[in-house]
């Protein structure tokens, strides 16, 4: 009992330093230099949207801003996992972390979750908080929607956001260790987001992924049920949220058991 | 009863047809420095990987301060300083960042101020204090080496594994390198692998050589060179072809090495039977004729001529 203690005791500490580490690298001037590159590329381009487009209803910023964040937070997400995962395992970074007292499933998840966390702040919130607050400001947007959005509704959409960019990166985790080559993990998750993303007919399990969320409904003016939920239409798709998070999980506790048998 | 700190018993890996190991056992008492010699591809690397649960064994079993690694590495590791070979740092951490992050990764390890302090006094005692807030991009060799040092010592650990610390040191690099090790020599034990005798006899008490994934040779660094045999340096001048064929007719000799210098011949007379050669050795030079003797000592044997006889027997094998 005592040794199991000690071993659950060592797995905590070394699996919160490798977390730790991580998020402070995003969180850092790294992670400070990306935030204010991906701050000046997706307000221009966001303003660019709603200030040339003719808005036939007000929401269309908004809606442009989600079509972004969710687009970008994925594809972002699904590039730096498994550039992460793959360029340390490669380099033979992963071999000195875990030649320390850190277990390789906790390595994993303190790697993604790191990254997910540190990348979330500065891909997801700090713009779109940004965005919220500059948007009800600027002709044309400004006349059609004078009062911004409540801005709990539009946090919990930011991490509605946060949760479809982890699922991502859950995938991305696990086809980077599954094939080791960033390439084949980018490209194969690449093509899960398109999929789940393109509006096509499709059977009842796509409701239980990121897929209710993310595509958009040609019979709804082309919103997403994301964007509907923050101009406080009714939410009804918890069991994408929660097949999101599940698949999210599953993901996770697969790339640990494939990573557990790697050699390094 | 000894303390061992490290115990591989018939340790195997297969890797297709590729033996990297093959039987591989040998013991190392705790408090001892231990250098792991052997060519490259003799399975250096795989035998230290293991013992850090880098790889798993395809048979055999390895402990580390009786913990068997595989079943309790995580704790086993807890006690371990490891600096892998040509390891890669992550390149965004500054010198003391990075060897913070390491002390982190320990359980109990002192936190706020005691760590920064412990931080600086370990790069203090490997001559980074100056460079603590350079990147690791910034960094010589050397310098990431002896950052190398510095992380793998940070948690104070009882065992220190090191992959060939000495590569790619420049001679005052190195220097330092072994004093670090004779400096912590006693509390920890130290276990690393180089091509540097030199280094090996400096600051090792034992040895272990391996060769083709086994063990050839392995004990303390003065049963070596001792059952390695021993070298005769003999200066002769003259018709040596008689002498030459008694000696090496007689069942003590191992090896006979004969350099022309001109106008003189330096042998050098390996022999593996130590008594029999003291008494046979004089009596056979001194009852030639047609030569003169011009020089007879023992050779001031090395771990390279052990080494060498060792390691080189079985590689032309």
């Amino acid at each position: 009992m005592s040794s199991e203690a000690t071993a659950l005791g060592t797995a905590a500490t070394g699996t919160w330093g490798v977390l730790r580490g991580e998020t402070q690298r995003w969180l850092g001037r790294r992670g400070l230099f990306h935030l204010v590159l991906w701050l000046a590329v997706l307000e221009l381009a966001l303003y660019h949207a709603v200030t040339t487009k003719n808005q036939p209803f007000g929401g269309l910023g908004y809606e442009s801003l989600m079509n972004m964040l969710v687009i970008s937070s994925a594809l972002i997400g699904i590039v730096l996992t498994a550039a992460e995962i793959c360029s340390s395992y490669h380099s033979g970074t992963t071999g000195w972390v875990l030649g320390k007292p850190v277990p390789r499933s906790g390595y994993v998840v303190a790697s993604v979750g790191g990254l997910w966390l540190g990348v979330a702040a500065t891909t997801i919130f700090v713009p779109a908080l940004v965005a919220y607050w500059w948007l009800p400001k600027v002709e044309p947007y400004r006349s059609v929607t004078p009062e911004a959005l409540p801005l709990g509704r539009f946090l919990i959409a930011l991490v509605l956001i946060s949760l479809i960019m982890a699922f991502f990166m859950g995938l991305s985790a696990l086809l980077a260790v599954l094939f080791r080559r960033r390439s084949a993990a980018v490209i194969l998750a690449a093509w899960a987001f398109l999929v789940l993303r393109v509006p096509f007919p499709y059977g009842d399990w796509m409701d239980y992924t990121p897929a209710r969320l993310i595509r958009t409904n040609i019979n709804q003016g082309g919103w997403s049920e994301l964007t509907e939920y923050i101009y406080e239409v009714p939410f009804d798709t918890m069991s994408a949220v929660t097949g999101t998070l599940g698949l999210t999980v599953a993901f996770l506790v697969a790339a640990t058991l494939v990573f557990r048998r790697l050699e390094l | 009863m000894i303390d061992y700190a490290i115990e591989v018993r018939n340790l195997a890996k297969r890797y297709r047809k590729v033996r990297a190991l093959d039987g591989v056992s040998f013991d190392i008492a705790a408090g001892s420095v231990c250098g792991f010699l052997g060519p490259n591809g003799a399975g250096k690397s795989t035998t230290m990987k293991i013992l850090m649960d880098l790889i798993r064994p395809s048979g055999g079993h390895a402990f580390v301060h009786g913990h068997e690694v595989g079943r309790a590495g995580l704790v086993a590791r807890t006690r371990i300083g490891y600096l892998p070979q040509d390891p890669v740092f992550p390149a965004h951490l500054t010198v003391r960042g990075l060897v913070m992050y390491t002390a982190r990764l320990y359980p109990g390890h002192p936190t706020g101020r005691a760590l920064r302090r412990r931080v600086d006094e370990m790069l203090d005692n490997v001559g980074l204090a100056a460079k603590a807030r350079r990147r690791m991009t910034g960094l010589s060799g050397g310098e990431r080496q002896r950052v190398g040092i510095a992380q793998a010592l940070i948690a104070e650990p009882d065992l220190v594994i090191l992959d060939e610390p000495s590569a790619g040191l420049d001679p005052a690099g190195r220097r330092d390198v072994l004093n670090l090790i004779a400096a912590i020599s006693g509390d920890t034990t130290v276990f690393y692998s180089t091509h540097i005798l030199d280094d090996v006899e400096r600051v090792s008490d034992s040895v272990v050589m391996i060769n083709h994934g086994k063990v050839v040779a392995q004990g303390p660094l003065a049963s070596i060179l001792e059952a390695s045999g021993q070298e005769y340096v003999v200066g002769l001048r003259g018709d040596t072809t008689a002498l030459r064929a008694r000696l090496t007719a007689e069942p003590w000799v191992s090896g006979l090495v004969a350099r022309d210098h001109g106008s003189a011949e330096e042998w050098r007379i390996q022999v593996d039977d130590s008594p029999a050669a003291a008494d046979g050795l004089v009596p056979a030079l001194a009852s030639g004729e047609g030569y003169a003797v011009l020089e007879f000592h023992l050779s001031d044997r090395r771990l390279e001529d052990a080494y060498l006889d060792l390691i080189g027997a079985q590689s032309v094998e």
